[in-house]
């Protein structure tokens, strides 16, 4: 697995424990694609408001693709929007008298209160952005990859199990071939894969496995994870010696302290090395690592480097 | 206020809201332990509890209750006055008996759960998740057989995803345009009014006619079963609003946590809500003050390489514990604040909750 095989897919879907660290791998990603020259569109379904914070980038996410940041594009999906669009696009355009039908309040209850439909309209605008419609484009797609922070595990996997469950009850309609479009897509392993995002801990590399072990059963394919926020331990064995001693003795309270700290550091390295090597235990190389920022909150600065970092990493497997 | 033990004290039911992967399950189960060592005869309800902490709390593989064993408990340090039961939600399974308890007839009940679109999409009801570990709240405080009940909520992005989602839900059903849309003829699917007409012959050609019949089907049935949901629904909130019910929004200190639990906040109280507290988990302690030296770098270590990496590596966390003291104060100005200090074990264990649980309780 290299930089040219996470480039060459449509469709990235980024998912993961909440909390790991998923918007933040997305967008390294998104910077990723930017480095090599490549088109991206980071895909949300949280809207960003402008003025509140989200990375320090001077302007928010909405239902319109807009430019986040030089080279990289963004959206937010508004089911409802998408929803319209798509009736408009799909439907409208070639019978114009269902034009009504947009502002019909039927029809927005009926979406509201149908089970599923706006998890599905989702999946499929993602899918749409990816393929610049499927077969009724005159141009080509706009973006050479679409990278979608999807939603935590628990929402992820019935998102992505959708088009199939609802292909096994719809027999008849247009709606069946569109959802066959997305369905094949996404199972297209040339076309779509998914990115995990762990963190070195008991509960999220547990759920890691499992999600892995999920997704794959869908038939959609798992291209890396990568392990977020781990320790590293700077310190040689010597280092460590000199440490170990330090902290056997009695020390002033102050040099107590960062011997103290610099001991529970080294713990927690050896335990991000534990958990690293369970998940490639379980995706051979297909692990990448980025290590923990000393911060609250990142920047577009931190979002650059952890970009690098994923770059280097994959450009030097094999 | 202190600490929580007024919470356990007073109240029969705590809900434990906050984002993904902030803490909620350990925060809970820290509460509900404490609650049981306190002689309250304690039920938790969880969503995802790791496996290892599942098994400690007396949920072995494979079951969805169990009692945490009074020997674990002793052996933590905590006191075995009270019991806790630990309930895993599933939420296909709560709708199922949801469905069962409000349906007039066994006919109706089943006809509504064997139907194919029921089956293959009520478990991605957005907000169903939330309904549903409300629904296991109510029913199991109708039971009347715990002093407190300790709610672990699902992950949420959104907050009115848990207040609103049963409302959403009736009230959709329940609405004029959606009741006369299925007001059709049996046998030919005759429509009342003509404007609907359009709108069915639409939704028909994009869906098909078979789902739409499975989900007119759904929704007849439903009508009779939403009354009664409804009532569940209305009941269930009153307990929520009621003195014996009250909020725990855990959090983190990343600014989009911190904007979350604001709002939350005022949103929770503005409907009526009580917040106990605000939770802040897994906090970097240095526990010294900002700005003064507290060692003399050149006493550290003689080894040069070793010092600037031990300075590095004391700059890097004191960074970070910084931005988190200036955070937390603006956090909680409003409400109270406990800090629960990040732990360095590995693995969550009754031990560590009982740890977890000093920074809550006297």
């Amino acid at each position: 697995m290299n930089t040219d095989e996470l480039l060459s897919k449509k469709l990235i879907i980024v998912t993961g424990k909440g909390g790991v660290g998923k918007t933040a791998v997305s967008l390294a990603l998104s910077y990723l694609n930017a480095r090599h020259g490549r088109s991206p569109v980071f895909v949300t379904l949280k809207e960003v408001r402008r003025g509140s914070y989200f990375f320090g980038f001077d302007t928010g996410i909405d239902s319109s693709e807009s430019i986040l940041e030089k080279g990289i594009n963004a959206v937010y999906i508004d089911p409802n929007l998408a929803l319209k669009e798509y009736i408009r696009e799909r439907f409208v355009s070639l019978y114009p008298v269902y034009a009504a039908i947009l502002k019909s309040k039927t029809l927005q209850t009926f979406f509201e209160a149908a089970p599923g439909l706006k998890e599905l309209i989702t999946i499929g605008k993602v899918w749409h952005l990816g393929t610049g419609g499927g077969r009724r484009g005159n141009s080509g797609p706009e973006y050479d990859q679409v990278i979608f922070d999807a939603p935590s595990t628990g929402h992820a996997i019935p998102v992505l199990d959708l088009p199939s469950r609802v292909l096994q009850m719809v027999r008849s309609g247009a709606f069946k071939s569109h959802i066959e479009w997305v369905d094949g897509f996404l199972k297209d392993p040339g076309k779509t894969a998914v990115v995990v995002v762990s963190a070195p801990e008991e509960m999220v590399v547990g759920e890691t496995l499992e999600l892995i072990d999920a997704v794959q059963s869908l038939g959609i394919s798992v291209l890396f994870t990568v392990v977020n926020k781990v320790y590293e331990n700077p310190f040689s064995l010597d280092e460590e010696k000199i440490i170990q001693e330090h902290n056997d003795r009695k020390e002033s309270p102050g040099s107590a302290r960062v011997f103290g700290l610099a001991k529970d550091h080294i713990d927690r390295a050896k335990i991000s090395d534990k958990y690293i090597e369970k998940v490639r235990k379980r995706l051979d190389d297909r692990v990448l690592v980025i290590r923990k920022i000393y911060k609250k909150d990142l920047t577009t600065d931190d979002l650059n480097t952890i970009a690098s970092g994923l770059d280097t990493q994959l450009s030097g497997i094999r | 206020m202190k600490n929580l033990d007024r919470l356990i004290e007073e109240k029969q039911v705590v809900i434990c809201i906050g984002s993904g992967g902030v803490g909620k399950t350990t925060i809970s189960s820290a509460v509900a332990l404490e609650a049981a060592s306190r002689g309250k005869n304690t039920l938790a309800l969880t969503v995802d509890p790791s496996r290892r902490l599942a098994q400690a709390l007396g949920l072995s593989r494979g079951t969805d209750s169990g009692e945490v064993p009074r020997k674990r408990m002793r052996e933590a340090g905590y006191d075995d006055k009270g019991e806790l039961t630990v309930k895993l939600l599933d939420v296909k399974k709560i709708f199922d008996d949801l469905i069962r308890k409000v349906s007039q007839s066994d006919d109706t009940a089943s006809r509504i759960l064997e139907n194919k679109y029921y089956r293959s999409v009520a478990d991605s009801i957005a907000g169903a998740d939330e309904f549903m570990a409300m629904e296991a709240l109510f029913s199991s405080y109708e039971k009347h057989s715990y002093d407190l009940i300790v709610v672990d909520t699902p992950p949420s992005e959104h907050l009115s995803g848990f207040l609103s989602a049963p409302l959403r839900l009736t009230s959709i059903l329940d609405s004029k345009g959606f009741k006369s849309f299925f007001i059709m003829d049996r046998m030919s699917f005759g429509l009342t009014r003509l404007f609907t007409s359009v709108s069915f012959k639409f939704i028909q050609m994009i869906v098909g006619l078979e789902v739409l019949h499975d989900m007119w089907e759904l929704f007849s049935d439903f009508e009779a079963v939403s009354e009664g949901i409804n009532a569940r629904a209305a009941r269930a909130y009153d307990l929520l609003k009621s003195p014996s019910a009250t909020f725990l929004i855990v959090t983190n200190l990343s600014e989009p946590s911190i904007e979350n639990t604001i709002k939350w906040e005022q949103d929770l109280c503005s409907e009526g809500y009580g917040v106990e507290a605000i939770v802040v988990n897994r906090t970097k302690e240095i526990n010294d003050t900002t700005g003064i030296k507290i060692f003399d770098e050149a006493d550290l270590t003689n080894n040069t390489k070793l010092r600037e990496k031990l300075l590095k590596l004391y700059k890097d966390y004191r960074h970070e514990a910084d931005a988190e003291k200036k955070a937390m104060r603006k956090l909680c100005m409003r409400s109270s604040c406990f800090a629960v200090p990040e732990i360095c074990s590995e693995v969550i264990g009754l031990g560590d909750l009982r740890e977890l649980g000093r920074s809550l309780f006297g």
